[in-house]
């Protein structure tokens, strides 16, 4: 396939360069030219417009390089994602053709003889998403609001310190810290205790307590975006205009009230930004829910149940999966669809800002 | 018979004394302008008579603020209840993150209401007060921000009219307006004091002049004279008031 991208990032690289030379070297000239020029030319150029338009003239112009080399950036990252897609769907193109559109909807995962359908990972992905996100996003607005508005400036100091260390711990580090720790938790206490009351009630609740699964994997990812989305939330919070708090608070509105519904109003941008990479991050998390889930090929039906999510497939059976084409296809196909996924999610997450803003993002703090 | 007073009245950020041994009597009914170049103090004493420099660090105070007799900054008055009785429109337009009904009916809503159709006629009413309801009737869902700052600061004075306070706290509030919003904010003024006592600051002084009923002359923090705006403008009897108001500084 070669490298494309590559060489077009050389080439913007090295073009740049030259162009920025050659901005300086003209630039010289200009100006010796003014010392040693003719009388008469000296004349011309030394009044104060002339020189004020040379230096413009140069500043234009490397304006337009600087410009230029800009593109090759954004150029790069063109390539790159065409690259990346272009590879995967050549690879996954065995699968599209062979199953179509019943991939998605066919459970049916035997190897051996050559039958694919990603429904259990895709369902098992969308529980570990789904749990994680609505863990996250409650836990992580509450504790921006804590960290923004009601907590001493010391302690806030030192819980977003270890916030930002927390999001820079390594997944495995936290899968192990789920096997170890929420694992029992679930198994001995909070899965029974769910079982035992929303379980009579709803079948949903009443599975066994195993302690592995989606609600584990779902809940440790959860913990894993908190920083992420509690941190955007914080620094989109703490840049609220204090004019437009003490609006409301000059309109006899208490703390809690100008908090939530003016606050919380102006950072909303801010929090769908950061939802929205926390779901990306969800959905493709790997260690962590790979060492949870349970790694088993069915669909949950009880919060407690195990389940597998693409990536943790991938992560597990990849390496001998790809000797077999339709099988790497097959895999390879999923991985497109996760990224689908983050696409949709991503453009409606736009669309819903938009919505929310009434069609202008204006002065809105922290926009995603 | 006054609404609120203020005796020996003292306000500092950190060390600095921004306002000096401030008494005055703000009567009910009337129009009171506060003038004075800038950073005389007008918008710090503005703002103590609803307390909003508590979110100003380091701010402090000595004196004496009494609404209706009770001292504002005693255990007597909750900030949040003073702040619904004494109503403020500030010196930048603040809009919130609102559309434009929600931005005037934010005050309602606080307090409680939610009838849409008080709510509805509530807005409706202090639009028209604030001269913004021609421009904004069909676009009441529209963005506060996409109006222009001086709708933008129509809507923050329709705001603060719709809470419906006892006394009314204008920093500068047409100073971003053209004259035919102006004189419409002028005549609002005029309407309102038939109600409530009104504060307003301003660097007009034709304005002052024209909407006032008292002038209260500030320089550097402190309190020059104060009096009938026909005298203070005809025969002030401090020389420093007669320099500033002829023009001569400031
Ligand atoms: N938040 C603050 N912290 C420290 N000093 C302040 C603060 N706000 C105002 N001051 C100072 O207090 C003094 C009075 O300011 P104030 O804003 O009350 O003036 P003003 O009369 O409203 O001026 P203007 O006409 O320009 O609005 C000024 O010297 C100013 O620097
Ligand atoms: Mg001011």
């Amino acid at each position: 396939m070669g490298f494309p991208g590559l060489r077009v990032l050389m080439a913007g690289f090295s073009a740049s360069g030259q162009f920025l030379k050659g901005v300086r070297v003209k630039s010289e000239e200009m100006v010796s030219g003014v010392e040693s020029g003719e009388p008469e030319k000296l004349l011309q150029r030394r009044g104060p417009l002339d020189k004020r338009a040379i230096g413009k003239e140069s500043s234009i112009q490397s304006d337009r390089f600087f410009g230029w080399g800009l593109k090759g950036g954004g150029l790069f990252i063109l390539a790159l994602f065409s690259v990346v897609l272009l590879v995967c769907v050549v690879t996954a193109w065995p699968s599209i053709r062979k199953f179509g559109f019943s991939f998605l909807w066919s459970q049916a995962w035997n190897p051996s003889r050559g039958i694919f359908g990603g429904l259990a990972y895709l369902v098992g992905t969308f529980w570990v998403t789904g749990i994680a996100l609505l863990i996250s996003i409650p836990v992580a607005i509450f504790s921006a609001l804590f960290l923004s508005d009601y907590a001493p400036k010391w302690m806030s100091g030192i819980v977003s310190t270890l916030m930002e260390m927390l999001a820079g711990i390594p997944s495995i580090v936290f899968g192990a810290f789920g096997i170890t720790f929420m694992v029992p938790l679930l198994r001995d206490h909070l899965e029974p205790f769910l079982a035992n009351t929303l379980g009579k009630r709803w079948d949903f609740f009443n599975g066994d307590a195993l302690g592995y699964g989606v609600l584990a994997a779902g809940i440790v990812v959860g913990f894993m975006i908190v920083p992420l989305v509690a941190t955007v939330t914080r620094d989109s919070l703490l840049m609220v205009p204090q004019e437009m708090v003490e609006a409301s608070y000059a309109l006899g509105a208490t703390k809690a009230e100008t908090l939530f519904f003016v606050k919380l109003k102006a950072v909303i941008p801010g929090i769908v930004g950061s939802v929205i990479l926390g779901f990306g991050r969800a959905v493709g998390e790997t260690m962590a829910v790979l060492l949870l889930v349970g790694n088993q090929a069915s669909i949950p039906q009880t919060i407690q149940d195990v389940g597998y999510t693409i990536s943790s497939l991938l992560a597990n059976t990849f390496t001998y999966a790809v000797i077999d084409p339709l099988y790497a296809a097959a895999e390879v196909e999923l991985g497109l669809i996760l990224l689908l996924i983050t696409l949709v999610v991503n453009t409606l997450g736009r669309e819903l800002l938009m919505r929310l803003m009434g069609g202008r993002l204006a002065g809105s703090v922290g926009g995603g | 018979m006054a609404r609120m007073s203020v005796a020996s009245f003292y306000a500092y950020y950190g060390e600095n004394a921004a306002l000096r041994d401030i008494s005055l009597e703000i009567p009910d009914r009337q129009v009171l302008a506060l003038i004075g170049p800038s950073g005389c103090g007008k918008t710090t004493f503005l703002r103590s008579l609803n307390r909003m420099n508590d979110f100003v660090k380091e701010f402090s105070i000595e004196g004496q603020v009494t609404l209706d007799g009770v001292d504002i900054y005693s255990s007597e008055m909750h900030p949040v209840m003073l702040r619904r009785r004494v109503g403020m429109v500030f010196q930048k337009p603040n809009p919130f993150h609102k559309s434009i009904f929600e931005n005037v009916a934010y005050g309602l809503r606080i307090q409680g209401i939610r009838s849409r159709s008080i709510l509805s006629d509530m807005v409706e009413k202090s639009l028209r007060a604030a001269a913004l309801w021609d421009e904004v009737k069909e676009r009441l869902d529209s963005s506060a921000f996409s109006l222009s700052g001086g709708q933008q600061q129509r809507l923050c004075i329709a705001r603060a009219l719709a809470v419906e306070p006892e006394v009314i706290l204008l920093d500068e509030p047409a100073s971003a307006l053209d004259p035919i919003s102006t004189s419409r904010i002028e005549e609002l003024i005029q309407d309102l004091k038939t109600q409530y006592a009104i504060v307003i600051v301003t660097h007009n002084m034709q304005q002052a002049a024209r909407v006032s009923d008292q002038t209260a002359f500030f320089l550097s923090g402190e309190l020059v004279e104060m009096g009938e705006t026909s005298r203070i403008f005809t025969n002030p009897s401090d020389v420093r008031t007669e320099d500033y108001i002829t023009g001569r500084f400031g």
